[in-house]
């Protein structure tokens, strides 16, 4: 099995629960560090501003802008940290950008984790201020840990909201008719219902020409298997073989693209098409 | 090789998510990938640097401000000279590790060799050309954003043999046909993208320097060796970005993700039913 490399990151819980999430490197956190950014401004100009008008005009200018270096030290230092301990992991940049800080193991963060990992960003911008460290770090790890995180056992997920699409009903009469062609009985195997559920779901998409060039490879080993009349289009055959063996004959198209075990048959019925691993469905 | 089994997860992504993913490329595959880089970049450093001895010795000597300028803005137009030329490597490679467990440094050295003359035709001799017409700059970057991956990695032929084969001007031109919109705001970010961490390597090496050596100067190291090497770093970053670019493009238009799972199931079924 070859590793991928990918940004979806697997945490089971210790009751046996798997979720997924997508982890956000460094670049999507960018626009939510420069909405942060943005905003910390926006307050330090808003306060400059008061103080110039009202501190200024009641003579206490120098009250002002030490309630102004007081003001920019802690938006400096915890702007980041106090607004992700009260919101759950996220700070007015991040809520706006779809991303949440949550631990290693995939539990909100603490006051101290969301504290901490903040204070860190000091030695991750380093040199300067040019965040190379950070960058480095994050990059050498799955999860996209700068050392603040590293340190603090968190990440960074992208609040995702996954679409479910269910079965696809074709009212097409080409398609209906393709099926009825179709010999009775037939079953697909699981990898070959995952890969007819993927091109019925996305061959809306593409052009007609591109979708009877992809059909093709697949609608060649399915012909010399089912006896299929060539009159059937490589496109129409596949979509026909979904229809069939999902809609019309109510095989569990979700458990077939989840991965589920399936009990082997005792003996393949006629027409089944099983992968080399004889994975029946 | 399993086709559906590719070494980097296949599927639609954002532009700043591919941005975060070549990150991941590029530390796993770190060795091999600054193995490439050097195979392309070295000889465009050595010839930049003898094109533009001269150049360096009047800033070095003058310490003039237009001297400097006239420096970083000739390596500016030799580097996009060269850009697709020295990248091809790392995208060879990449085209190779996306399947191979360990891409077979002879393979890529054939691959390279059949790609260049249409390396040459299209990258070095009709690329310039482009820069002479008012935004002509932008067609390359934008309207064949993608030439390089498509000579290196889909191997049309130059020239169509009875009208039927598919060319690589014909095989660009639909890749790109419709996108420019898209490309064009991908160009703008990558410009962004690029100067922040173009600067981002520079001010680091820059200020490493001078904690450790104690040079702080605008002298001819840093415009030497620091300023070339930064900068073909970060290029070196963005063909990584590229890469993931052109297959997203593909899995978009053209259903690629789709076609690897299928080509995979009918490969499957052939030899069951074999």
């Amino acid at each position: 099995m070859v590793a991928h490399l990918d940004d979806a990151i697997l945490i089971v819980t210790p009751e046996n629960i798997g979720f997924q999430y997508r982890v956000a490197g460094p670049f999507l956190r960018l626009p939510a560090y420069a909405l942060d950014l943005l905003i910390r401004l926006g307050v330090v100009l808003v306060a400059l501003l008061v103080v110039r008008l009202a501190f200024g005009a009641a003579g206490l200018a120098g009250l002002g802008w030490g309630l102004v270096a007081i003001l920019v030290f802690g938006l400096s230092w915890f702007y980041g940290g106090v607004f992700e301990a009260f919101w759950n992991g996220q700070t007015p940049g991040k809520r706006i950008v779809g991303i949440r800080v949550l631990t290693v193991d995939g539990r909100p963060i603490n006051a101290m984790q969301a504290v901490l990992r903040n204070l860190l960003r000091a030695i991750d911008c380093q040199p300067g201020p040019f965040y190379l460290v950070g960058l480095v770090s994050a990059s050498a790890n799955a999860r996209f840990q700068r050392l603040g995180d590293l340190a603090c056992g968190t990440m960074v997920v992208v609040e995702q909201r996954r679409a479910w699409f269910g079965l696809v009903r074709s009212r097409d009469p080409a398609v209906l008719k393709a099926a009825e062609q179709l010999p009775a009985g037939v079953e697909v195997s699981r990898t070959l219902g995952r890969t007819l559920a993927a091109y019925v779901q996305r061959c809306e998409t593409l052009s007609p020409a591109r979708r009877q060039e992809i059909a093709h490879h697949l609608a060649q080993p399915l012909r010399a298997r089912l006896g299929v009349p060539a009159t059937i289009r490589d496109d129409l055959l596949l979509r026909a073989l979904y229809h069939r063996a999902f809609i019309a004959q109510g095989q569990d198209e979700r458990a077939l693209r989840q991965g589920s075990p399936f009990k082997p048959a005792a003996s393949p019925p006629v027409g089944v098409l099983a992968g080399p691993t004889g994975d029946v469905a | 090789m399993q086709l559906d089994h590719t070494r980097i997860a296949i599927r639609e992504r954002s532009l700043l998510n591919l941005y975060d993913m070549a990150l991941r490329v590029v530390a796993t595959h770190g060795g091999a990938l600054l193995a490439a880089w050097a195979c392309g970049v070295l000889p465009a450093l050595l010839l930049n640097r003898w094109l533009l001895g001269a150049a360096l010795e009047e800033v070095v000597l003058s310490d003039e401000a237009d001297a400097t300028f006239s420096y970083v803005i000739g390596l500016l137009y030799l580097v996009i000279w060269e850009l697709p030329l020295a990248t091809a490597p790392i995208t060879l490679y990449l085209g190779q590790a996306m399947f191979d467990q360990r891409p077979r440094p002879r393979v890529l050295l054939g691959q390279f060799l059949r790609a260049v003359p249409q390396l040459v035709w299209y990258q070095v001799l009709w690329r310039p050309l482009w820069f002479l017409l008012p935004f002509g700059f932008l067609y390359p970057f934008v309207a064949r954003a993608y030439l390089n991956e498509v000579i290196l990695l889909e191997r049309n032929p130059l020239w169509s043999r009875g009208g039927k084969t598919m060319t690589t001007r014909a095989r660009a031109a639909g890749l790109h046909a419709f996108m420019w919109g898209e490309l064009f705001l991908q160009w703008v970010m990558v410009l962004i993208l690029g100067s922040l961490l173009f600067f981002s390597v520079l001010g680091s090496a820059y200020l490493l320097r001078g904690e450790l050596l104690g040079e702080w100067g605008f002298d001819r190291t840093l415009l030497e060796i620091l300023l070339p090497v930064s900068l073909w770093l970060v290029i070196g970053y963005f063909c990584v970005v590229r890469f993931l670019a052109y297959l997203d493009l593909r899995i978009r238009r053209e259903g690629w993700e789709l076609e690897l799972l299928v080509r995979a199931e009918a490969d499957r079924l052939k030899r069951h039913l074999a």
